[in-house]
């Protein structure tokens, strides 16, 4: 069952799903349902020997093309509506043990077309507001499949951090005549305190307001919106920012480091968000190799950040690790 | 002024077979003509925990799913 509640309070939508409760937790390897098909073994998602990249339906998604009718009915103050939408898995490659940072460049490049296409492909549905590319990686952040993935959410509503993202572009644009990442980029890179890494096309830094410890950005230098919009070099270099940044994460503490991957597009709802700039961000949970950052009181009671830490110092520890440059990634 | 999605194409060469599962919902495989790396070899069926059939199956609870 799965529907949307509308909070008139926070002025947002709440989704249930309350079928996602039985979804596949944690399997062992062999019943790893992203792996492919092996002769003999059980059928998995992808029914093929190999594949490179593939995208499915998810099996429990929140959000579906044709939702079922709501379990209880709404009232003027509190709407109810159906969860239209889509929510597909995007498997990165047939390799179990593989991660972004071990997957080769090409192989990261093509999972980038498949985004942009992706991206595409479900933004052109007219019920389709906004496409939200993610990957949660690691069992802190509450993965349920170990086997390297992502997942798109395809919602009828722009979601809360893009709606505020996109009004504020919006007004910096309408006051300033400028792109507000564009001013923040530009700010960024004079100052180089927080620059974890850059290429040609995209730069990668820590946040001036990081709300986690070794959150970090990835911005292109040119003013796009999309995915699709990049061209041939600026894929090159996102797919060598991507690897360099996952690297670097995981020399930071020596071992796989938990994330949460957001790509920000723009909507897809055919208003008006010019303004607004393509980045990635990336929020990994640790505050140390053995502590992690919980949402407590005041994120989650009051929506206000805590960082413990410096971002002029998380900012210098991601930049001395290694790989420090970006073009000698090695594919 | 509005954005429309639309009005770009991607970039890329790849190929793009969908598939239909059993249940309704569709698989995309996506291809491009020169294979990213070597590929990963096609592992043979490994025995699974605890020695049951290879071909009996999951249970529901193993199922696929996300």
């Amino acid at each position: 069952m799965s529907e949307r509640r509308w909070n008139p309070v926070l002025r947002e939508w709440t989704i249930t799903a309350t079928h996602r409760q039985d979804r596949t937790f944690l399997p062992p390897r062999e019943y790893c349902p992203l792996c492919p098909t092996r002769p003999g073994g059980m059928e998995t998602e992808i029914p093929r020997p190999t594949y490179e990249v593939a995208v499915f339906d998810n099996r429990f998604p929140s959000l579906r093309a044709d939702p079922e009718p709501p379990a209880v009915e709404g009232t003027d103050v509190t709407p109810v509506e159906p969860s239209f939408g889509a929510c597909e898995v995007v498997v990165y490659t047939p390799e179990h043990e593989a991660t972004m940072g071990s997957i080769p460049l090409a192989r990261v490049r093509r999972l980038i077309e498949v985004w942009a296409h992706r991206t595409l492909v479900l933004g052109a549905r007219e019920e389709v507001h906004y496409v939200f590319v993610f990957e949660n990686r690691g069992e802190a952040i509450g993965v349920t499949l170990n086997h390297p993935h992502g997942q798109i959410y395809a919602y009828p509503t722009i979601p809360p951090v893009l709606a505020r993202e996109t009004v504020s572009a919006a007004a910096y644009l309408e006051a300033e005549n400028a792109c507000l990442f564009c001013e923040l980029l530009a700010q960024e890179t004079a100052d180089g305190r927080r620059i974890v890494a850059e290429t040609a096309g995209w730069v990668a830094g820590v946040p001036f307001f990081a709300r986690w410890p070794y959150e970090v950005h990835l911005t292109p230098r040119r003013h796009i919106g999309w995915l699709h919009e990049l061209d041939d070099g600026e894929v090159d270099d996102l797919a060598r920012l991507l690897v360099t940044v996952v690297r670097k994460y995981d020399a930071l503490f020596g071992f796989t480091l938990p994330y949460i991957m957001a790509v920000h597009q723009r909507p897809t709802d055919g208003g008006d968000h010019d303004g607004y700039h393509l980045h990635f961000e990336f929020y990994p949970p640790n505050r140390t190799e053995t502590k992690l950052k919980f949402l407590a009181g005041s994120e989650a009671g009051a929506g206000a950040f805590i960082n413990d830490t410096l971002p002029e110092e998380t900012g210098h520890r991601l930049r001395e690790l290694e790989p420090r440059d970006p073009a000698a990634v090695a594919g | 002024m509005s954005d429309e999605i639309g009005a770009g194409q991607p970039f890329g060469e790849f190929q793009l077979e969908t598939v239909t599962k059993a249940d309704g919902r569709l698989l995309h495989l996506y291809t491009w003509p020169v294979p990213a790396d070597t590929g990963v070899p096609v592992r043979d069926a490994e025995p699974r925990a605890g020695g049951g059939d290879p071909a009996a199956g999951p249970d529901a609870e193993e199922q696929p799913g996300v």
